[in-house]
């Protein structure tokens, strides 16, 4: 790893009072996976004594998504104190020439693992967890219960304030501006989205990618709820919609897993959701926030393939995305009863 | 079925990844690894695309173009859902047959009528089916057929 990536690292740990004096960064090291964030795991020892972890989170360039990474961190910042496991975060480098190719921040490297929701190994140990102990069923209905229940007053600012009709115009306007191919399903879809926006509203901080895959589990226990990329105030009904999906259960083509998203059962997990925020929620109001979700993925799929079509990244996963579209349309279909 | 980019496409981005993991003199990093894996897995569903799909796009599209020629005369934009449906008549590109079926649904939403509205009906029927087929048939070859 570059010279000059390691002495962008220990200066931002350094800024915040995270290095001491003699101590430097011995590892840093690329991890897998990362759409629109590359993240990368720097080792800090000192003397030769025992390493120091810290995760480096990076928006690259030509990212999948245009997502505000500063924003992000003040998310993160905001979180501290509060009953939301998520990693504290150090210190940013905002300049988008940084030597990752894009500004980044430094966080706390915590421990755990995120189930891969797609592989039948996880998804059975996260059966067991349901059919056992219940620790991350738990924990995940507790965190999103608090991530719901956070006072306005906490959120960031700058952080968008998106109603329902918001959320769909954004995702529309990705499609629209993305697409290679029209699509009628996804057509009918936005249009079924604007015969079913829910008449009442039910603000918070949105999560906006809340799933297994995006958790730290250790010892059978959440430990961070990470990639808050996409998060907003607004109808904190979309978290509840998106979860509830069938690919949130691992679905690629077919359903694979009677669970929730992979690790509790709907109706569990919705009382006792509503248990704990005080509001009852129904599968039935999920609908058109299942349906919002959809597009979401879609959009992100539609941009994707564009971006490789296009020149903008030669990253194979980007033309599998096509390969997305099938299932999600088959959910779509269902959705609007077809 | 008229899913972005065509398979011609996608056999031609194969080539990148492939080229680069041929040519390492090195050991293979995990993204590159990835790389290759997102390709085995793309050579499945495009098998699966090839093989069982696109065979389907002719009776989809005919399907589509019957639906349409069941629009009463009396609905405003009769006249061009019958020249839409004679271009899907004469398509066997599954992502033409979206384009023309998505300006079909553009006419029928924008007369609102009752009729229009039972022809909507028939062409999401058809959608429906299309996506049924094409689901169930990459579905058995990719992950299984369901055991009865």
């Amino acid at each position: 790893m570059s010279d000059e990536r390691i002495a962008a690292v220990e200066c931002v740990l350094r800024d915040a009072g995270q290095l001491a004096v003699g101590a430097h960064v011995e590892r840093l090291e690329q991890l897998q996976g990362g759409w629109s964030r590359h993240s990368y795991v720097a080792d800090v020892t000192q003397d030769g004594g025992p390493s120091r972890r810290h995760i480096v989170r990076v928006r690259p360039p030509g990212a999948l998504l245009d997502t505000d990474l500063e924003l992000e961190y003040r998310v993160f910042g905001a979180l501290e104190n509060t009953a939301v496991r998520a990693p504290l975060v150090h210190g940013i480098e905002r300049a988008a020439d940084s030597p990752f190719g894009g500004p980044f921040f430094v966080m706390e490297f915590l421990p755990g693992a995120a189930p891969n929701m797609y592989g039948r190994e996880d998804q059975a140990r996260l059966a067991a967890d349901w059919a056992g102990p219940r620790g991350i069923a738990t924990d995940m209905v507790t965190t999103l219960a608090a991530i719901h229940g956070l006072d306005a007053a906490a959120l960031p600012d700058g952080i968008p304030q998106l109603a329902f009709g918001d959320v769909t115009a954004r995702w529309r306007a990705v499609y629209e501006d993305r697409r290679i191919v029209r699509d009628p399903v996804i057509e009918e879809a936005f249009d079924w989205l604007a015969e079913h926006a829910p008449a009442d509203r039910r603000d918070g901080l949105v999560h906006g990618d809340f799933r297994i895959g995006n958790t730290l589990i250790a010892d059978g226990r959440l430990t961070a709820m990470l990639d808050w990329e996409l998060a907003y105030a607004g109808d904190v009904r979309f978290d509840l919609g998106y979860l509830v999906l069938a690919r949130a259960a691992g679905k690629h083509l077919r359903r694979r897993t009677g669970l929730m998203g992979t690790f509790a059962q709907e109706e569990w997990f919705l009382e006792r959701y509503g248990e704990l925020t005080g509001t009852p929620v129904t599968a039935q109001e999920l609908r058109p926030f299942q349906m919002l979700s959809i597009t979401m993925l879609l959009a992100t799929q539609v941009t994707a393939v564009w971006m490789h079509a296009n020149g903008r990244t030669t990253d194979f996963r980007m033309v599998w995305a096509r390969y997305s579209f099938p299932g999600l349309r088959d959910d779509m279909v269902r959705l609007m009863q077809w | 079925m008229w899913n972005p980019l065509t398979p011609a496409d996608v056999v031609a981005a194969m080539g990148d990844p492939a080229q680069a993991a041929a040519r390492s003199a090195e050991e293979l990093t995990d993204w590159e690894r990835g790389q290759l894996l997102s390709v085995y897995s793309a050579t499945r569903h495009l098998a699966a695309e090839l093989g069982g799909v696109e065979p389907h796009v002719r009776a989809v599209a005919d399907e589509l173009a019957a639906a349409l020629r069941s629009a009463p005369p009396v609905l405003s934009a009769a006249a061009a859902l019958a020249a839409l449906a004679a271009r899907l008549e004469a398509t066997g590109d599954p992502r033409a047959v979206a384009g023309l079926t998505c300006e079909a649904l553009d006419l029928l939403r924008a007369d609102g009528s009752a009729s229009a509205d039972t022809v909507r009906g028939d062409v999401r029927a058809a959608l429906k089916r299309a996506v049924e087929l094409e689901v169930g048939i990459l579905a058995d070859a990719i992950e299984g057929t369901v055991p009865a």
